[in-house]
């Protein structure tokens, strides 16, 4: 069995040498500016934990407890985006991958299969420790001056962490590949998300009770300890709680004289638990659960079936002029669960992001100061950073991923200007809709007053649909009919030209809406100017692209 | 007089300095199936792709139906129907929403376009499997559906890039049956082909591409004559014109 594992392995290492050795400039200066990207964001995480940790490990007493609720949150939070993503990427990694199609045909052990890509997708899901666990830890670290011994041990303990999220989340999508052989994909999206929701709304419940801040007000070591009770006690019932237990053992960091065996033994546990089942159900059913998903019968139909009744013809919603193209889109869009699912991952990380600045404005306003007008534009700038990121993942791909298909719409009657027009009208509906919901929720966790609040949305849907005319701008002029991975096309030389104009975009929006706000909290009255430059900008970024985006469309030619 | 269905009048087109089509002129009648064969590479797909709309020619002209396909294309369009080599289609639709889908593009009356969807359904008897994404469709139901969705709109002109690749023996003499009716109708058709014997079977009149030029024209007897041989297949006469 080993020796397959090292073939198939060492396979990928042929493969990543020889796309090194053969990288261009381009490719070069893209791997490296999200280089930059990623160290940037690292950076900000653990500049942003090393003064959480700096400023209330100095208080014996409150700061301790909070400084223990952020390392706890923070874990929580970590084992739930890297279970989710897990699941969100384990449908085209491990059931219904291109490679294993080729592989279940060669003398491998299906066992051997999964173990080959369940480690791909076990690194795919290991984003939130890289950026949030390594950081946070790196920054208690620093800030209680730990020993070497310790980072060798958090090490350690992040390995284990990350194999468990990978186990859990394994698990999960066997029972959803499972349950998928008999319901139709629509149905495994909408339970997907649906899944999500109650997670994260339970999470949310228990980690950020009614009553969260009176716990943190202490004044007697007594009371301390009542309090870090009732904390471990929230996060017991977690997984990453033990995880957390095993570090506060190591430094002088929550519950004084706590051993790390207790921690390191439910870990261990847990783990050889998990790891065991997984193993089990893999060898068992792996290969008839691909098989099922790779038969696909759920989907097609024997040919001698008889035509469905009573349907609609197409377009069914959509008749007006060429809004049948909106209809097509939407159909294939909605009808792809991978996709989906991807939508409303990033929509959950959105209102994540949300509840986080709600709770920092919360927090300076604890300490007297008025959080709203930065507050304002920064949740701004989150809604319209994550409309970029849904543009950039699946605006910009859009036209490249028709491909092959293209060809029915460039051959027929249709004026390639109605192509983008409808595809631009599509996309700004698909993500401002959210997009607006999410807004209206900002406005009420706010508390914005009324003009402040519909000035906030309208910047949102001006942002939105700004956003979209620039991706799908940036990928129409410049497609690669050749390649469907959105992946690979969202991270090529356009797409990364459209990812630092709409930032540009959003930064002169943020200072916009920043003003607007600062002057109305402050003085009551209406920015004129702000709300022209942000009508004017966007206005003309949509412009732009809506003229020359067509123009370059039709000189295309078509693989 | 009325125009010819497709005329080429020195049609170039380049790639990056590399000629794939040299100044090849052709006319097709209405009524007339063309066949157009040649060594891989020999610019037969470049040659429906330019006239489909799909690339630009480098230079002359292409007239469909009398409308220069660069400066009118939408007219132009509008009386082809077109088969692609390769039958990729939206895999998230089923059959028939696709077939709807492209008369919406041809602007075709809704109750016309499903009473002929059924009826060109039924010429493959593709009834049921129609409403079944096309995502889980073998090759030869996706070439099944193109070819359908190509006569839906009742061209006057079919490109057709090799018609009858991942066919079963059945739909390959549908759609042969198809061809002769669709230009007994008086429609023309130009098919592209490395299948000798349904070019030799469909064709009126054959072009030989070599190397991005016409090498010979004319019906499967006067390419033997020029081939120097009595008597053959249009295999033999090939053989013997691209040596």
């Amino acid at each position: 069995m080993l020796a397959n594992l090292a073939v198939l392995f060492g396979n990928q290492s042929r493969i990543a040498r020889k796309a090194m050795r053969e990288v261009t400039w381009a490719a070069a200066a893209v791997a490296a500016v999200f280089l930059v990207l990623a160290a940037f964001i690292l950076i900000a995480s653990f500049l942003f934990f090393l003064r959480a940790f700096g400023s209330l490990l100095s208080d014996p007493l409150s700061g301790v407890l909070i400084a223990r609720y952020i390392l706890e949150s923070a874990f929580a939070v970590v084992f739930c985006l890297g279970v989710m993503s897990f699941i969100v990427s384990s449908f085209t990694f491990i059931f219904r991958s291109d490679e294993i199609r080729l592989l279940a045909a060669m003398p491998v052990e299906p066992l051997e299969l999964f173990i080959y890509r369940f480690a791909g997708a076990t690194l795919l899901s290991s984003w939130p420790v890289f950026f949030i666990g390594v950081p946070a830890l790196a920054a208690l670290g620093i800030a209680l001056a730990a020993p070497a011994e310790y980072y060798l041990f958090c090490l350690l303990l992040l390995a284990l962490f990350v194999t468990l999220i990978a186990a859990v989340g394994a698990l999960v999508s066997f029972l959803i590949a499972w349950f998928a052989r008999r319901v139709s994909a629509g149905w495994i999206w909408l339970g997907e998300v649906a899944v999500f929701a109650v997670v994260l709304a339970a999470l949310l419940h228990r980690i950020m009770p009614k009553a969260l801040f009176s716990l943190f007000i202490v004044i007697t070591p007594a009371g301390a300890g009542r309090a870090a009770e009732q904390i471990a006690a929230m996060f017991a019932p977690l997984p990453s709680h033990p995880f957390v237990d095993a570090i506060s053992a190591m430094l002088p960091f929550g519950p004084v004289g706590q051993p790390a065996g207790p921690a390191m033994l439910k870990i261990a546990a847990g783990l050889v638990l998990c790891l065991v089942a997984l193993l089990e159900i893999a060898r068992r059913y792996f290969l008839p659960v691909w098989q099922r998903h790779e038969e696909g019968g759920f989907l097609a139909r024997p040919e001698d079936a008889p035509a469905a009744r009573h349907r609609l013809s197409f377009p069914r919603l959509f008749r007006w002029r060429y809004s049948y193209l909106f209809e097509k889109d939407l159909l294939s869009f909605v009808r792809d669960p991978e996709e989906v699912s991807r939508a409303g991952f990033l929509l959950l990380l959105l209102l994540f992001y949300i509840l986080a600045i709600r709770s920092l404005a919360a927090m300076d306003a604890m300490n007297g100061l008025d959080p709203r007008s930065w507050g304002v534009a920064l949740a701004s700038a989150a809604i319209g950073y994550f409309a970029l990121t849904m543009g950039i993942r699946f605006v910009f791909p859009s036209l490249s991923v028709e491909g092959k298909s293209a060809w029915v719409m460039w051959s027929s009657p249709l004026h390639i200007h109605e192509v983008f027009s409808w595809k631009l009208f599509f996309w700004s509906t698909v993500v401002s809709l959210p997009m607006l919901a999410v807004a209206g929720l900002t406005v009420a966790i706010f508390g914005m007053p009324f003009l402040l609040g519909t000035f906030f949305i309208f910047t949102v849907l001006c942002s939105s649909v700004s956003l979209m005319a620039i991706t799908l701008g940036q990928g129409s002029s410049f497609p690669d009919f050749r390649s469907r991975d959105p992946q690979m096309l969202s991270t090529s030389a356009a797409g990364l030209a459209a990812t630092a104009i709409g930032l540009g975009y959003l930064w002169v929006v943020t200072r916009y809406i920043h003003v607007f706000a600062r002057k109305f909290l402050a003085t009551g009255a209406v920015d004129v100017n702000a709300a022209f430059g942000i009508l004017i900008v966007s206005f003309g970024v949509i412009a732009v692209y809506w003229l020359l985006a067509p123009r370059r469309m039709d000189s295309l030619e078509l693989p | 007089m009325l125009p010819a269905a497709l005329e080429l009048k020195s049609v170039t087109k380049k790639f990056n300095g590399t000629t794939a089509v040299s100044g090849l002129s052709l006319k097709i009648a209405s009524g007339e199936v063309y066949g157009l064969i040649g060594p891989n590479g020999s610019g037969k797909t470049t040659t429906i792709k330019m006239i489909a709309g799909l690339y630009k020619p480098t230079g002359g002209v292409i007239l469909v139906g009398g409308h220069d396909i660069a400066h009118a294309p939408t007219n132009a369009k509008k009386l082809i129907g077109y088969i692609p080599d390769d039958p990729v289609v939206y895999d998230r639709l089923s059959g028939r929403e696709f077939m709807e889908f492209v008369g919406q593009l041809f602007a075709m009356d809704r109750k016309k376009r499903d009473k002929r969807i059924e009826e060109l359904l039924a010429r493959y008897g593709l009834g049921g499997l129609a409403d079944g994404r096309i995502e889980r469709y073998s090759r030869g139901t996706r070439q099944k559906i193109s070819i359908l969705a190509a006569l839906l709109h009742e061209p006057s002109l079919l490109l057709i890039d090799e018609p009858m690749v991942g066919l079963d023996p059945a739909s390959a003499r549908v759609t042969k049956e198809l061809i002769k009716e669709f230009a007994g109708r008086g429609g023309a058709v130009l098919i592209s082909t490395h299948t000798l014997p349904i070019a030799e079977a469909l064709c009126a009149r054959i072009g030989v591409l070599k190397d991005g030029k016409l090498a010979e024209e004319g019906t499967v007897a006067e390419l033997g004559a020029k081939a120097g041989l009595e008597h053959g297949t249009l295999e033999d006469y090939y053989m013997a014109l691209t040596a």
